[in-house]
């Protein structure tokens, strides 16, 4: 009896307080008859019949589950939610790291491009941990606190204003966006830094910074376009147009700066004759990478267009 | 198929019945033991460790009453249908008997299938 008496303190001790006198008192009561009856049928039950009828019951911690199932931190309604959140939430703090160590870096900072990544990393670490767990607190607050009755509100919708979306390639991932938005903040931080800091200077020649500043606007509306599929999640035909004529004019300003000196020498006093060398076939690559991408994406949004 | 997804689909399969089974078994009060038993002898197998928290559950949603009664030197939980209880069972017999009409021809014109 000393061994059914530890196996159901051994059940108690993995239930709540206020669950463990009940559930343990119906557990003896079920163990107690399932003994009387294998007594019944066998004759003499001894201790080494007790601990088997035991082990067949299972261990206690998976018994106390079974009277007591545990409750996900998240409830299952809400895991979409959650999960949109975290992704939408840390996309921006990525962004928002991509723009504070670039502003450090522009404004003096001696680092190279393995610090100012990890500088981005480390800051983006640091800002998503708190993030993360607010919201995962926040989360499970709202899934202690709803009911049956009391569960989440889905916006308002009719079948009949659901966009048409027949095809896969209509969704617009969050990666997607947010990796974007990173990149264009990212160039207009880089051409109109000097403007508020007067300081430094620009890494850009001035014929180079005058055909990127007059592309600013470009740029503006690839963000306003970045931040409308946010919304919408979906292209459209007019959507498609839009990204034409952005990546158009992506395509046609690499090629222009192609041809002329970008960066600033002067600007680069640390760097030997290598070093600038180096730099300025690092700058030819991009250009043409973002030449290659524009391209790329113009023939694919003009052959998707077709297809819609 | 593997044997760990027949027994999952069984155990999915089984899932509502055993609560219908053991709601219409509790029309007279059972205890713990008293009820798998019974359960047992019309040709429903269920273990300990799923049958006696399926109670519990079936109280906590208040379809189920319970009382502790003293009896052979011992106590024991009794458990049987509540008001709610018998209410919600009559209608799940009707939808049972709905499901199992609808169903058996459904088995029946597979089986007729595979013997032709």
């Amino acid at each position: 009896m000393d061994m059914v008496e530890r196996y159901i303190a051994a059940v108690q001790r993995e239930l709540p307080e206020d669950k463990r006198d009940d559930i343990g008192r119906e557990l003896k009561a079920n163990i107690l008859d399932q003994i009387e009856a294998l007594e019944a049928q066998q004759g003499q039950f001894n201790d080494s019949d007790v601990s088997s009828l035991l082990i067949s019951m299972g261990h206690p911690r998976d018994v106390a589950i079974t009277y007591y199932p545990p409750k996900p931190l998240i409830a299952s309604s809400l895991m979409r939610l959650y999960a949109s959140t975290l992704y939408m939430v840390l996309g921006v703090l990525f962004v928002i790291s991509v723009i504070e160590v670039t502003s450090t870096w522009l404004g003096g900072s001696s680092m190279g491009i393995i610090r100012f990544v990890f500088a981005i990393a480390s800051d983006f670490i640091n800002s998503a941990f708190f993030a993360f767990s607010a919201i995962t607190i926040s989360f499970a607050v709202m899934s202690r606190s709803q009911t049956n009755e009391n569960k989440p509100r889905t916006c308002r919708w009719s079948p009949e204003k659901l966009p048409t979306a027949s095809k896969s390639w209509q969704h617009i991932g969050l990666d997607n966006i947010f990796t974007d938005l990173a990149t264009l903040l990212f160039l207009i931080l880089l051409i109109w830094y000097p403007l508020w800091r007067n300081d430094s200077n620009s890494l850009f020649s001035t014929e180079a910074l005058q055909i990127l500043r007059w592309f600013t606007p470009v740029i503006g509306v690839a963000v306003v376009h970045s931040l409308w599929q946010l919304r919408v999640r979906l292209w459209s035909a007019s959507m498609l147009w839009l990204n034409i004529g952005v990546n158009t004019a992506f395509l046609v300003v690499s090629l222009i700066l192609m041809q002329t000196q970008v960066l600033q020498i002067e600007t680069l006093p640390t760097l030997d004759d290598w070093g600038i060398n180096v730099a300025q076939y690092g700058i030819n690559t991009i250009l043409i990478a973002v030449a290659v991408i524009s391209s790329y994406e113009v023939i694919r949004d003009a052959r998707r267009i077709r297809r819609l | 198929m593997t044997t760990a997804q027949l027994d999952k689909l069984k155990l999915e399969l089984r899932r509502g019945v055993l609560v219908l089974a053991v709601l219409a078994s509790l029309k007279t009060p059972h205890y713990g033991y008293s009820l798998r038993k019974q359960l047992h002898e019309a040709g429903v197998d269920i273990d300990e460790g799923t049958l006696y928290p399926l109670i519990r559950r079936l109280a906590d949603q208040g379809l189920l009453d319970s009382e502790w009664q003293q009896g052979e030197g011992r106590e024991r939980r009794y458990y049987h249908l509540s008001e709610l209880g018998a209410e919600l069972l009559e209608q799940l017999i009707q939808e049972w008997q709905t499901l199992n009409g609808a169903v058996t021809p459904l088995l029946t014109g597979n089986n007729d299938k595979e013997n032709n």
